[in-house]
């Protein structure tokens, strides 16, 4: 496929030479600057990894801290009463009401809560 | 690594737990009993056996307590809120005061706003004697 005589390693070779003559003009200060991108470009990644170990870190602190607080505030699990002991307590306390609100006059009550009876029975 | 990136998920689902729990709770004393409708008649039975009790050992009373239930029944919901209130008002007084107390609604239910102001301002003014002296001679009546 080589129909002009054109071969291409002489032509890779010849690429190089040029390259390496252009690298040897070029100056000082400017070697200087592509050295230190080089090295910025080389350690930029520390500062990445060293700042997502950081994000991190903080992340994991406020969710143990949040864990913490939730299961502290979280109510204590409460045996939840069978229908038969809820009928037994509120049995009682409405045996209570139950004889308190038919023993007496529910007027008396009433009068109770009124201003009147208030002010006396603080006397 | 990957424990610490687990840990903002379980934070988020101890706020979850935190946030659902306290109306989980309510939500299973609300529905603990249901209505007295659908109360079965074991449990109605149960709930009411304390009254059953007490009218049946005190014949005398009956009539009594049925006024009073009735009346109960005539008020009004705020009426019957109120006297909800007085009556825990009532239970937390001493025999003492209660006496006094039930010798003044009696004494006070018949009189006019101006007689009560004036009862009111010479109770104030009355020393422990003086009271026990007014409920002597003006003894409540058999509730």
């Amino acid at each position: 496929m080589n129909h002009s005589g054109f071969d291409p390693t002489c032509f890779d070779d010849a690429l190089r030479q040029r390259h390496a003559t252009a690298v040897a003009h070029v100056s000082a200060r400017t070697q200087a600057q592509l050295r230190h991108r080089l090295a910025a470009s080389t350690t930029a990644p520390r500062h990445v990894v060293r700042h997502r170990m950081a994000w991190v870190a903080t992340t994991a602190c406020a969710a143990l801290f949040a864990l913490v607080v939730g299961l502290q505030l979280r109510p204590q699990p409460t045996p939840v009463p069978s229908p038969a002991t809820v009928l037994v307590d509120d049995s009682q306390g409405d045996a209570n009401t139950a004889y308190a609100s038919l023993d007496e006059n529910p007027d008396l009550y009433l009068w109770l809560a009124s201003s009147d009876a208030i002010a006396l029975a603080s006397e | 690594m990957t424990p610490l990136r687990q840990l903002p998920a379980l934070a988020l689902f101890a706020t979850a737990l935190f946030a659902a729990n306290p109306a989980g709770a309510a939500t299973t004393t609300a529905t603990a009993m249901p209505a007295w409708e659908h109360l079965t008649p074991a449990q109605r039975d149960l709930l009411v056996a304390p009254i059953r009790e007490r009218w049946n050992s005190s014949p005398d009373e009956r009539a009594r307590m049925y006024q009073h239930a009735q009346r109960w029944q005539q008020m009004t919901p705020e009426q019957r809120s109120r006297a909800h209130h007085g009556m825990h008002r009532w239970e937390h007084m001493a025999p003492q005061k209660r006496e006094e107390m039930r010798a003044l609604f009696q004494k006070m239910r018949a009189m006019t706003p101006e007689q009560r102001h004036a009862l009111r301002d010479q109770w104030r003014a009355m020393t422990p004697e003086q009271r026990k002296a007014w409920i002597d001679a003006n003894p409540p009546t058999p509730r």
